[in-house]
């Protein structure tokens, strides 16, 4: 955490920083004994951003709603394709959603790998194609596996190669959370959202969120 | 005549299948009701021809034999298995039995060793995990603190080939695919023949030796883990099914 802020410290003397909150919500229900439906809502508030007049000032961005079928291969592994709408400002975008997951079950931890593809178009930008990948470990707080009314750590670091306009950028996250299981089938988990974009190019951004998800199975 | 008929009875029934441990009367095993009629059927059917035998012959007994392994087989193929329950958090020596942490100390001295106190379905417990010799061990006691069972983990590769072979038959019969992912000696006895079989790394002759399995299978076309106990002739004698907890917050 702290190598994480010293980096945001330096980073934000020569490029653009933005922070603010992005709660997120799913809902995950079976259809059958291989299929789930999953759906999402998340919104983006801001508190923060050096590229304003007004650096402090609250703004609302944009809300996402996603719906994805998940079809589970084997035991671990799953493929999950769907669809997001996103609102922003006067214009929605949509997005194509194509992934491929596995989660591996060691002694005390959980490792999920995401690797997914998406295609955006929306009328006031050229479409943005991206390739994704996404480590995830969590771990319990106490014990060998976590039971209800347990907390747990997460981190997760993303990768994410983005193509429009005949560019292509590189944009990485670092996503460290603490998670308490409610129940099986509530979870919720807070912690920060750490995004460095235009990871190899000049005129990095910096988006620092402060993020609450909500996991709910039904 | 009479002696035949209820020495026959006393071998075929289920409840001297649970006596010679066919069938374990174990509630996590559920015997399907067709594998339990198929028992009663042949039961009925051969105790008159059996009747007709005057002599208990070697041909006879061979033919018991048959009955009982195909009985064994058609208990393993019918078997279902429940949902295993387990919840689990570390606690201190502290608090958990005298009997317990005075049994740890002799067998591992010198060794760190995590206590967890753990709810399952067997009930109550505590277990001692602990490294030792190079192998992961962990030690299992009642509320009272008394000893359950030693367990040791291990790869599967270095049971004796004619356990494997017993193990993998009776998984062969059970699932159309599967992978094992953990495999545990489990020992069982009187405290001082566990306390020397932790010492000498090695069974006691008075304990017994069963093997935990923790593996993914394919049951029905669908994938899931399971846990299962076995003895070294493959005989299930705990069967159950390992729910995963929700992966959302890993994949969305």
């Amino acid at each position: 955490m702290f190598l994480l802020l010293m980096t945001t410290k330096y980073v934000i003397a020569q490029t653009s920083f933005s922070s603010g909150i992005l709660p997120r919500v799913r809902i995950s229900t079976k259809v059958s004994e291989k299929l789930k439906w999953v759906n999402g809502l998340e919104t983006r508030q801001l508190f923060i951003d050096d590229t304003r007049e007004e650096t402090l000032k609250y703004e609302y961005v944009l809300t996402d709603i996603s719906s994805l079928l998940s079809l589970k291969i084997g035991a671990y592994g799953a493929i999950n394709g769907g669809y997001l709408l996103r609102f922003e400002g006067d214009y929605i975008f949509h997005r194509a959603i194509q992934q491929f997951t596995l989660v591996q079950n060691y002694d005390r931890i959980r490792l999920g790998h995401r690797f997914v593809t998406d295609q955006t178009f929306g009328r006031s930008e050229s479409p943005e194609f991206r390739l994704r990948y996404r480590i995830a470990l969590e771990r319990p707080l106490s014990g060998n596996k976590v039971d209800p009314k347990e907390l747990y750590f997460k981190i997760s670091n993303e990768y994410l190669m983005k193509f429009q306009n005949s560019e292509t950028t590189f944009e990485t996250r670092i996503l460290p959370f603490i998670g308490y299981e409610i129940n099986k089938k509530n979870k919720v988990e807070l912690g920060l959202d750490y995004r460095l974009d235009n990871l190899l190019s000049s005129g990095q951004e910096n988006d620092l969120w402060l993020s609450i998800n909500w996991y709910y199975t039904l | 005549m009479l002696k035949l008929r209820k020495d026959f009875q006393r071998f075929v029934s289920p409840k001297a299948m649970l006596c010679h441990g066919i069938f374990k009367p174990h509630n996590e095993i559920l015997i399907h009701k067709l594998g339990l009629s198929i028992v009663k059927l042949m039961y009925n059917k051969l105790i008159p021809m059996q009747l007709k035998i005057k002599r208990y012959t070697i041909a006879s007994l061979l033919h018991i034999k048959t009955i009982i392994l195909i009985c064994n087989l058609l208990s393993i193929i019918t078997m279902t298995a429940q949902t295993k329950f387990e919840k689990e958090h570390r606690t201190k020596a502290e608090h958990v039995p005298v009997g317990a942490t005075a049994f740890i100390r002799q067998a591992f001295p010198d060794k760190k060793v995590k206590w967890y106190a753990e709810e399952s379905q067997d009930g109550r417990t505590y277990e001692a995990k602990t490294c030792y010799s190079k192998i992961k061990h962990s030690i299992e006691f009642d509320p009272a603190g008394r000893l359950i069972d030693v367990e040791r983990k291990v790869h599967f590769t270095s049971l004796k080939k004619h356990t494997q072979n017993h193990i993998t038959s009776a998984l062969d019969s059970l699932f159309e695919k599967y992978k094992i992912i953990k495999t545990q000696i489990q020992w069982k006895g009187n405290p001082e023949d566990l306390l020397q079989s932790i010492k000498k790394q090695e069974k006691n002759k008075l304990s017994y030796q069963r093997y935990e399995l923790v593996l993914k299978a394919k049951k029905d076309n669908a994938f899931k883990m399971y846990e299962m106990l076995l003895d070294s002739i493959g005989t299930v004698e705990k069967f159950l099914e390992i729910k995963q907890r929700p992966t959302d917050n890993l994949e969305f």
